[in-house]
C-alpha cells in the first residue's frame, strides 16, 4: 500500500491501556447481551422469510439504523483515522464519500423491492436478469468480496482487542466471530437488524464522546499548526494520491453497496416504501462518521503519538489521550462496529449460499424448514472459514479490503443497467465484470490501491456501454417478479430460453 | 496550497453536530414507529 507511513514515533503507545481483565469483562458483557437479544428476537423468525428477510416488514427506525450500523464497519473506525494519518484531510473526506453509495442505493432499493417483491438475494436478480452468463462472474465476485470482508472484520476484531486490552489476538478474534455466529444463528435477520439499532446508537454516541474528549485535551489550532510545520502534505489541497483516493473510495462504495447482498437483503427486508427513505437517511447519518474518526488520525502527528500499525491509530489516540475511559469507550465502539458488520455478512452470505448455490444444485425446491436448516449450516460454515483464515493474522486490513475494490467497482454498471435499462444484455454485463475486474487488478498492482476501483468501474462502464450499443436486448422487467425458477425469462440467455421451450 | 484552519474547524465541529443529530433522529424514528406499531 502506498502513501505516507507513520514514521514519527515520539510517543509510541505500545502497551495496552485497558487491562486484560477489563477487556474480558466487557467482552463477556456484550457477548451475553447480543446472544440474549438474538435468542429473544429469534422467536419471531419462525419461517424462512422471517429468518432471511425479517418478514419483509422492517420499519423506518430499524431500517435507517441498520444502514448506518452495517456501513460503520471496524474499517470505518480503524481505516478512516489511517486515511487521515496518511492522506490528510482529503483522506477523511475520501472515506466519507462512501456514503454516496447509500444515497445512490436509496432509489434503487425501492425499485428492487417493486421488481422482486419475493426476492432474497442480489445474485437471484442477476440470474433472472442476465441468466447464467452474468451470474457466474457476479457470484464469484460476490462470494469473494463477502469472504474478504468477513475475514478482514474477524482479523480486525482480534487486532483491536489485542491493542486495546492485551487480550491475545487468537482469543479476541475467536470470541468476536463465535458471538456473531451464535446470535445470527438464533435470530437471523431479526437479530441482525435489531442489534444494529442498538449498535448504531452506541457507535454514534461513543464517537461523539471520544471526539469531544479529545477536543477538550487539544486545540484545533495546535493540530493545524503542528501539521503545517511537521506534516504539511496532510493539509495540502493538491495531494495527488489523496485526490485519487477521493474518487476511488466513492466508486468502491458504489460497487460495494450496489452488488453486495448485505444491502439487497435489507432492501427486501424493509416494508414497502421504507427502503429509499432509510438508505438516504442512513447516508446522511453515516457521512460525518469518517470525519469524526479521521480527526483522531489527524491529531496523532500533532500530539507526537507514533503508532507501529497505522490502522490502529484512531483507537491508540483515544486510548493514549483519554486513558482507561477512552480505551473502554473505543473498545465498546469497535466491538459494536465489528458485530454489526459481521452479523450482516453472515446472514447475507448464507442467503447467497442457500438461494444461489445450494438450491440451484438441488433438483427440487427445498421446504421452508430445509432452507432454514441450510441457512444455519451455512452461517456456521462461514464462521468457521473466517476463523480459520483469520487465525494466522496475515496482511494489513487495507490490503485485504482493497483487493476486492476493482472487482466490486466493475459490478456498478451491470447492476444499474440491469435495474433500469431494458437494453442491458447478458454478454455486455459478463464482459464488463470480467474486463473491469482484470484491468482494475492490474492497476492495483502496477499503480496502487487508490486507483484500482476507479479503473475497474471505468473499464467496466466503457465495455458495458459498447455492449448495449452493439447488441441491445429488450428485457421484460415484469418477469423479475415471477416466483420460481421454471417461470423466469432472462434476456439473452439461450440456455434459459431453451429450458422454457 | 493548504487547507485553512477554519475549514478544519467546520469539518470537525460540523461532523460532530451531524452525528449528534443522527442519534436524535434515530430515537425519534423509534418512538414514532413504536407509536404506530411499525417497528417490524
Amino acid at each position: 500500500m502506498t502513501g505516507v507511513t507513520a514514521s514519527t514515533s515520539v510517543l509510541v503507545a505500545s502497551a495496552p491501556v485497558l487491562s486484560a481483565q477489563a477487556g474480558y469483562v466487557m467482552l463477556a458483557l456484550f457477548s451475553v447481551l447480543w446472544i440474549s437479544l438474538g435468542i429473544w428476537w429469534g422467536r419471531r423468525a419462525k419461517s424462512y422469510d422471517g429468518f432471511a428477510v425479517a418478514g419483509r416488514n422492517v420499519g423506518l427506525a430499524l431500517g435507517t439504523a441498520t444502514a448506518v450500523a452495517t456501513w460503520i464497519t471496524s474499517n470505518t473506525t480503524m481505516l478512516a483515522p489511517q486515511f487521515a494519518l496518511q492522506l490528510g484531510i482529503w483522506g477523511a473526506l475520501a472515506y466519507s464519500t462512501a456514503s454516496f453509495g447509500l444515497f445512490a442505493f436509496a432509489p434503487m432499493s425501492g425499485r428492487i423491492r417493486r421488481l422482486m417483491p419475493t426476492g432474497y438475494t442480489a445474485v437471484e436478480f442477476v440470474r433472472r436478469r442476465y441468466g447464467l452468463l452474468g451470474t457466474i462472474p457476479f457470484l464469484i465476485i460476490s462470494i469473494f468480496y463477502a469472504l474478504t470482508w468477513l475475514v478482514s472484520m474477524t482479523m480486525a476484531g482480534g487486532k483491536l482487542l489485542n491493542v486495546l486490552s492485551g487480550i491475545p489476538y487468537e482469543v479476541g478474534m475467536s470470541v468476536v466471530i463465535v458471538v456473531c455466529v451464535l446470535y445470527t444463528l438464533f435470530g437471523g435477520m431479526y437479530a441482525v437488524i435489531g442489534t444494529d439499532f442498538i449498535q448504531s446508537l452506541i457507535i454514534l454516541v461513543g464517537l461523539i464522546v471520544v471526539a469531544c474528549a479529545v477536543l477538550v485535551k487539544i486545540d484545533l489550532v495546535d493540530v493545524h499548526e503542528k501539521l503545517s510545520t511537521n506534516r504539511p502534505m496532510l493539509l495540502s489541497v493538491l495531494f495527488p494520491a489523496a485526490l485519487m483516493s477521493l474518487f476511488n473510495n466513492m466508486f468502491f462504495g458504489f460497487g460495494e453497496i450496489f452488488h453486495s447482498n448485505v444491502w439487497w437483503s435489507r432492501a427486501f427486508a424493509m416494508r414497502d416504501g421504507v427502503g429509499p427513505k432509510a438508505y438516504a437517511l442512513g447516508g446522511f447519518l453515516w457521512l460525518p462518521v469518517p470525519i469524526v474518526a479521521g480527526f483522531l488520525g489527524l491529531a496523532a502527528p500533532a500530539l507526537g503519538i507514533g503508532v507501529s500499525e497505522p490502522d490502529t491509530v484512531g483507537p491508540m489516540v483515544a486510548a493514549t489521550l483519554l486513558g482507561w475511559g477512552g480505551a473502554l469507550l473505543v473498545f465498546v465502539v469497535v466491538f459494536c462496529s465489528l458485530a454489526s458488520s459481521i452479523d450482516s455478512l453472515l446472514a447475507a452470505t448464507s442467503d447467497l449460499m442457500v438461494n444461489d448455490i445450494i438450491e440451484p444444485i438441488m433438483q427440487h425446491h427445498p421446504t421452508d424448514r430445509t432452507k432454514r436448516n441450510l441457512s444455519s449450516f451455512c452461517i456456521i460454515l462461514l464462521g468457521f472459514f473466517s476463523w480459520s483464515v483469520a487465525l494466522p493474522n496475515v496482511g494489513t486490513l487495507a490490503t485485504v479490503l482493497f483487493f476486492a475494490g476493482p472487482m466490486v467497482g466493475s459490478c456498478i454498471w451491470p447492476i444499474v443497467g440491469g435495474l433500469y435499462s431494458r437494453r442491458a444484455n447478458a454478454m455486455a454485463a459478463c464482459l464488463a465484470m470480467v474486463t473491469g475486474s482484470v484491468c482494475g487488478l492490474i492497476a492495483y498492482f502496477t499503480i496502487g490501491w487508490f486507483v484500482s476501483s476507479l479503473v475497474g468501474a471505468a473499464v467496466s462502464g466503457a465495455v458495458f456501454g459498447v455492449g448495449l450499443l452493439l447488441s441491445p436486448a429488450d428485457f421484460d422487467f415484469d418477469s423479475l417478479s415471477v416466483d420460481g425458477e421454471s417461470k423466469k425469462t432472462p434476456a439473452n440467455d439461450p440456455q434459459a430460453a431453451g429450458e422454457m421451450a | 496550497m493548504m487547507f485553512p484552519l477554519w475549514l478544519l474547524r467546520v469539518l470537525v465541529i460540523g461532523a460532530l453536530v451531524l452525528c449528534s443529530m443522527g442519534v436524535a433522529v434515530l430515537i425519534a424514528f423509534l418512538i414514532s414507529d413504536l407509536k404506530n406499531k411499525k417497528i417490524w
